[in-house]
């Protein structure tokens, strides 16, 4: 009877042996909290790093990164791939960053339907993500708790881009509507038509318009896919047609402005009803120089800002919850206001 | 012992040999794609922007070649200092090479000629052999200066005064540039006169009086930024007079080509160089030949030539 209790403790202890070494090995696997950090590895993937407004964001993500290794001692490899608007190089680049243990990834997914292959292969590795500008559809950002997504609510920047043409006609109504007859011909540029913001922006700034008490006339509308240099063929061959009828023209973005810009300096043509969204360093001269009417202010600074502050949150293994204003534990959404160079309000 | 004892201790020891099997194949996992190459490089400016294709060329070998590259801008252009630390730090993290864009001046050739570390040291667009330095991948810039002599002196009248415009000669890179530029003209009997872009508006200004006669200005600028500043002074001052020439390549200059604010520039193969720098830093790590010297192609490009076959492979490459 004794010899068997001896048995039973033997084995109860075996098994417990078991699972110590079982814990171990398992507690084994570094944990950022804990450890004292050195380097922070943080990837960007960007859609296209030629878009002037992702370019802003990376840049000042760049002076963010300087600045706070500059402050703490603390290494931060910010390491930036340009996807070139390709969903498999992207897919690439993010499986290189994972297989080289980053901290976090940032991500400016380049078709924002394909971002569950990403998000799968973050969930495996536990590293978070951090998209931005170009929005997942709802059903892959509830996969996971740690992916986030940092934007602008694309409604707001057409209403503020309508309010900048509706204050300018209130101000003076030839200053918009130059033959007087009550209606404003205008020529629509937009964006990517895989982008979410391309037609709510579309749609909704031509209907604050009309709220607004404008009649509207579409001469054109044309999708420019963001581009300064598709925009500025686009507007020389609507030149050719439409030249002395137009009295407004509306982009989603300020690259399509300047590309417009572009093709009217091209044709040494004076007209300036032009507004844009984004507030880019050129947009805002282009503004300030007075060949734009205004722009919206999307604020890429503080986007970067917001970003890279999630980033060291995340980890040091701190909740977000109390620096981070977020929408349903997820969505940062960044403030935005309108620009109009020297007769800004603000 | 009894048979279920045995059948228990067993069953632990395969549990156990279970584990740490699994337990490996994930540590195999993780690096099954071989040696991952810790290969640093630091540039000598602040930004990147105009090191794009140089990027695109880097990234390439770091997906061919399985390298955690480190790409470092600094805290501000051509900080000396800055880079010479950078490049201490790197060591003492271990990185197994460095590429890099040398700053001005001699102090970043003496540091690494002085350094005991034998890690690969690849130079980029700007360089000469010397201690310490692996190799050198970069364009021939005794020959760009040469190129934008044959293209301004063949878009010329003999009579026009060339105005040289660079950044400084500190950087090697720009003074063989220079001496290729001026070497050419004096063989033509060209006359010239060299102005120093270290204030943005004395330039300004001196090509504006310098234009004021009437007779045209012609003007060579001899790196990147020198262009951009020039051209968009040409366009600022509305100086339509002015025949821009220049070299280096990038967005905005491509931008001022296609606006004919430059009439060309003698663009350098940028993707080449950063692909080829980043294989010889592999090749050196792992003792396999390395090329000490590897000069890469330059082409002329204007408003004509820019999607030509040759130029337009060069301009942009596909990454």
């Amino acid at each position: 009877m004794e010899e068997k209790s001896l048995r039973v403790k033997g084995m109860i202890g075996v098994m417990f042996l078991f699972a110590v070494i079982m814990a171990i090995a398992i507690l084994r696997k570094p944990g950022r909290g804990q450890e004292e950090i050195k380097l922070i590895k943080i990837g960007v993937a960007a859609y296209k790093q030629d878009d002037t407004y992702i370019a802003t964001i990376i840049s000042n993500l760049e002076e963010l990164a300087k600045a706070y290794e500059r402050e703490n001692g603390i290494q931060v490899r910010l390491d930036i791939a340009d996807a070139s608007e390709s969903q498999s190089i992207q897919n690439d680049q993010i499986t290189h960053y994972l297989s080289l243990n980053y901290d976090i990834i940032c991500v400016n997914m380049v078709d924002r339907t394909e971002a569950a292959t990403i998000i799968d292969k973050a969930m495996d590795k536990d590293v978070p993500l951090l998209f931005f500008n170009r929005e997942p559809v709802r059903e892959d950002m509830d996969k996971w708790d740690n992916i986030f997504y940092i934007g602008f609510d694309a409604k707001e920047s057409a209403v503020l881009q309508a309010g900048i043409v509706l204050d300018a006609y209130r101000d003076n109504p030839e200053s918009i509507d130059k033959n007087g007859d009550g209606i404003i011909q205008y020529i629509m540029f937009e964006g990517e038509s895989r982008h979410q913001d391309s037609l709510i922006r579309t749609e909704k700034s031509i209907q604050t318009l009309k709220d607004g008490g404008l009649q509207m006339e579409r001469l054109a509308g044309v999708i420019a896919n963001w581009s300064r240099n598709q925009a500025a063929a686009l507007m020389a061959g609507f030149l050719e047609e439409y030249n002395d009828q137009i009295e407004l023209i509306i982009c989603n973005n300020d690259d399509m402005a300047l590309g417009v810009i572009d093709a009217l300096e091209w044709e040494g043509i004076d007209f300036a009803n032009i507004v844009g969204i984004d507030a880019t360093p050129q947009g805002v001269e282009a503004v300030l120089d007075g060949k734009m009417l205004g722009t919206v202010d999307t604020n890429a600074a503080r986007c970067a800002r917001t970003l890279f502050e999630m980033s060291l949150l995340l980890v040091e293994g701190k909740p977000l919850e109390n620096d981070i204003q977020m929408e349903d534990g997820k969505y940062v959404w960044v403030a935005q206001s309108a620009f109009l160079g020297e007769n800004d309000g603000e | 012992m009894k048979i279920w004892e045995k059948l228990f201790y067993s069953g632990m020891l395969v549990l156990l040999v279970i584990f740490f099997f699994f337990s490996n194949i994930y540590s195999i996992n993780d690096e099954s794609e071989g040696r991952v190459y810790n290969i640093t490089v630091i540039t000598n400016g602040s930004s990147d922007s105009r090191l794009k294709n140089l990027k695109k060329g880097l990234d390439y070998g770091v997906t061919e070649f399985h390298v955690d590259m480190n790409f470092i801008t600094l805290y501000e252009d051509d900080d000396v200092d800055h880079q010479q630390e950078l490049i201490h730090r790197e060591i003492e993290n271990g990185v197994d090479g460095i590429i890099l864009i040398p700053s001005s001046g001699e102090g970043v050739y003496e540091l690494v000629g002085s350094l005991e570390s034998r890690i690969p040291f690849i130079f980029l667009m700007d360089g000469d052999d010397g201690d310490g330095i692996t190799a050198v991948v970069a364009p021939d810039n005794r020959n760009l200066g040469r190129m934008a002599a044959e293209q301004i002196m063949a878009g010329s009248n003999q009579e026009q005064t060339v105005y040289i415009v660079t950044d400084g000669r500190e950087r090697r890179s720009i003074q063989k540039r220079y001496d290729g530029l001026t070497e050419s003209l004096r063989q033509a009997g060209r006359e010239f006169i060299s102005l120093i872009d270290d204030d943005n508006e004395d330039v300004a200004k001196t090509l504006k009086y310098l234009s004021s006669d009437g007779n045209g200005l012609l003007v060579a600028a001899l790196d990147e930024e020198s262009l951009i500043k020039v051209a968009g002074i040409l366009e600022q001052e509305d100086l339509k007079t002015g025949v821009l020439y220049g070299i280096g390549s990038n967005n905005q200059i491509i931008r001022y080509i296609e606006m004919g604010m430059i009439e060309g520039t003698v663009a350098t193969d940028d993707f080449a160089i950063g692909y080829l720098a980043m294989e010889q830093c592999i090749r050196a790590i792992n003792n396999d030949g390395v090329r000490r010297n590897i000069v890469v192609k330059s082409v002329f490009t204007d408003a004509d030539t820019i999607y030509g076959n040759d130029n337009e492979k060069i301009l942009f490459p596909i990454s």
